[in-house]
Order: structure tokens, then C-alpha cells, then sequence
């Protein structure tokens, strides 16, 4: 799929700029949140995906942040989509770094709470890790658009 | 104190913090432990010897609270605790970032990160409400909401709010440098 966009982009298709390292994290953060938010994110004997009951809203917004912000950063990438400078006063760079942070608290107060006998899954760790992931090139990008606007 | 500081933003958003703080302390969920179980329960103590009976009926009384229901605020550690207190965590940055700022006129940074300070309230007044409202979808058989859960609810959703009327309110405020090109 990369090489196929690679080529894409070379031609001059639809990919319309090299993506940026940052912009990269995101989006591979994204894909591993959205594919490990179906894996258990608890487990007992039997397991609990974050769609699983007493999961479900809550912890499915840790995977929910990743993908909207590896969807926004793909559009960009690869679609040429031009989003606004500013929307509801952030810069996308800014969007990204807090849907980040805001997941990486989330994660990491699932790892805090009392899991009441219930094991951390697969699942959560790479929630977890998509969630670091993601506030990192969040923070790159946000440090590529300052040393561009430098 | 200055009450020209006393903006809609201001007081929305202190007065959600208040109510959030307080009500974190009472019942986020109750479990109805059954007025049916808590009788035959207590019909089985009768038949035991004086000290025992009263040790059986203390018993009771701990599990059902006495009423019939088991309370857990938001600060139970019994896969509450953090998650449930992170709402109230974020109001309360704002509630004491604004309070510091407006009323002991202490000198935050223009940006925090390279966010303003109002992006940083809207952030956590969105993410509170957020959070707040996925614990009203979240399955939670057998237990029921409580009082606190409900004021949590509409504290959150007040933060959110007051984040907004905040943000406009330094943005039109005299003296207010415009934002820097994106």
C-alpha cells in the first residue's frame, strides 16, 4: 500500500505531499488503535474488547481520538484535503497533541484503577502505546509547524 | 476583589468546579442490595443467640448502608477511582488557574506549550463532559446512578460550557493581543 502510494505520489496522483515523520506516528498510531481496540483490553478468564460491556463508551475513546486524528492526518496527506488554519480556535497540529494527551490520561487511568480481579490485555498495552504514540507526533508535528513558520 | 472579573465564563466555570468537588463525595453509583434479601436476612438473625443477633444485624447494616442501598462515590477505589475523579480533576485545573489569575493576580505564561490558555480550558471542559457523558452510556448493571453522578453530569457540561463563554470573553477582552498566523 505505501509503495502503491509512494508511486502515487511521485506521479503527481492523488497523494499530494511526502508525509512528514510526525504525520507518520499518527497515522501508524492509529491503525494499531483501531485494529487492538477489537483485541482484549481485560481479560478474566474471559476477554473484554473496549466495545465489551463496562468498557464501552469510555475506554472506546482512547482508540476513538487515535483514528479520528490518523483520519485527519491522512485526508491531509493523502487526499490533499486543506483543512482550515484554525478550527474552533486550534491548529491541527494542536488537535492531534491534545487527542493524544487526552488518550494517553485515559490509558493510563485504566492501568491505575482497581481492575477488580480483571488482567490488562493485549489490547490495552497497545492502547496504551498508540496513545503515547500519537501525543509524540502530535508534538513533532506541532514542532515541524513552528520551525516552518520559523 | 475586583467584580468586573465576575464574567459569565468566570463564573460558569468556577461554580461547576464547586459543585463538581462537592458531589464528588457523594453517591456516584448505589447498589440496591433488596429490601427482600435484607428481610429474610435479617428474619435469619432473629433466630441467633442476643450478641450474635446484634452482630448479624450490624452485618446488615454495613453491606445495605441500612436503607436497602450500597453507595460509592467517585473517590471509591473499587474500579472507580481515578477514572470517575479525572472530570473533576480537569474542572479543577481550570476552576484554580482562573481563580489564581483573576482574583490573586498571579502571571501565567501568555501560552502553555504553545496553547492559550482558553484552548487549554476548552480542552478540559470538552474532555470532562465527555467523559461524564460516556458514564452515562457505560453498562453498569446492577447499579444504579446516584446524586453525585447526576451533578458530575451537569458540572461537566457547565465546564464545557464556561470553556467557550470564557474563551469569547478574552478574546473581546480590552487589550487582548490577537492570536499568532497558524
Amino acid at each position: 500500500v505505501f509503495r502503491s502510494l509512494g508511486a502515487r505520489w511521485r506521479e503527481g496522483g492523488t497523494v499530494k505531499k511526502q508525509p512528514t515523520p510526525g504525520e507518520w506516528i499518527i497515522m501508524a498510531a492509529g491503525a494499531v488503535m483501531l485494529i487492538f481496540a477489537f483485541l482484549p483490553f481485560f481479560t478474566n478468564g474471559k476477554s473484554y474488547s473496549t466495545f465489551g460491556e463496562g468498557l464501552f463508551p469510555l475506554a472506546t475513546i482512547i482508540p476513538l481520538y487515535g483514528v479520528i486524528a490518523a483520519v485527519l492526518v491522512a485526508l491531509t496527506v493523502f487526499a490533499g484535503v486543506v483543512f482550515p488554519n484554525r478550527l474552533l480556535g486550534y491548529t491541527m497540529p494542536q488537535i492531534y497533541t491534545l487527542l493524544g494527551l487526552f488518550a494517553t490520561i485515559l490509558a493510563l487511568g485504566y492501568l491505575i484503577v482497581d481492575k477488580r480481579g480483571f488482567d490488562l490485555g493485549v489490547g490495552y498495552v497497545f492502547e496504551l502505546l498508540g496513545a503515547v504514540a500519537l501525543l509524540v507526533g502530535g508534538a513533532l508535528l506541532l514542532r515541524e509547524q513552528g520551525s516552518t513558520a520559523a | 476583589v475586583d467584580t468586573s472579573k465576575f464574567t459569565p465564563g468566570v463564573i460558569v466555570i468556577l461554580a461547576a468546579a464547586l459543585v463538581m468537588l462537592v458531589f464528588s463525595f457523594l453517591p456516584f453509583y448505589t447498589l440496591d442490595v433488596g429490601s427482600g434479601v435484607r428481610d429474610a436476612a435479617e428474619q435469619a438473625c432473629e433466630g441467633l443467640p442476643d450478641d450474635l443477633a446484634d452482630e448479624c444485624r450490624d452485618a446488615i447494616g454495613d453491606v445495605g448502608g441500612g436503607r436497602g442501598d450500597q453507595d460509592f462515590s467517585a473517590w471509591n477505589n473499587d474500579g472507580l477511582f481515578p477514572l470517575t475523579i479525572l472530570p473533576l480533576f480537569y474542572g479543577l485545573i481550570m476552576a484554580v488557574q482562573i481563580a489564581l489569575a483573576k482574583f490573586a493576580n498571579v502571571r501565567f505564561p501568555e501560552r502553555l506549550v504553545g496553547f492559550t490558555w482558553p484552548q487549554v480550558h476548552i480542552a478540559l471542559g470538552i474532555n470532562a463532559a465527555l467523559i461524564m457523558l460516556a458514564y452515562l452510556v457505560i453498562e453498569k448493571e446492577p447499579l444504579d446512578f446516584g446524586i453525585g453522578f447526576f451533578f458530575m453530569l451537569i458540572g461537566a457540561l457547565a465546564l464545557a460550557v464556561g470553556a467557550f463563554l470564557y474563551q469569547r470573553e478574552e478574546a473581546t477582552s480590552p487589550g487582548r493581543l490577537p492570536p499568532p498566523p497558524a
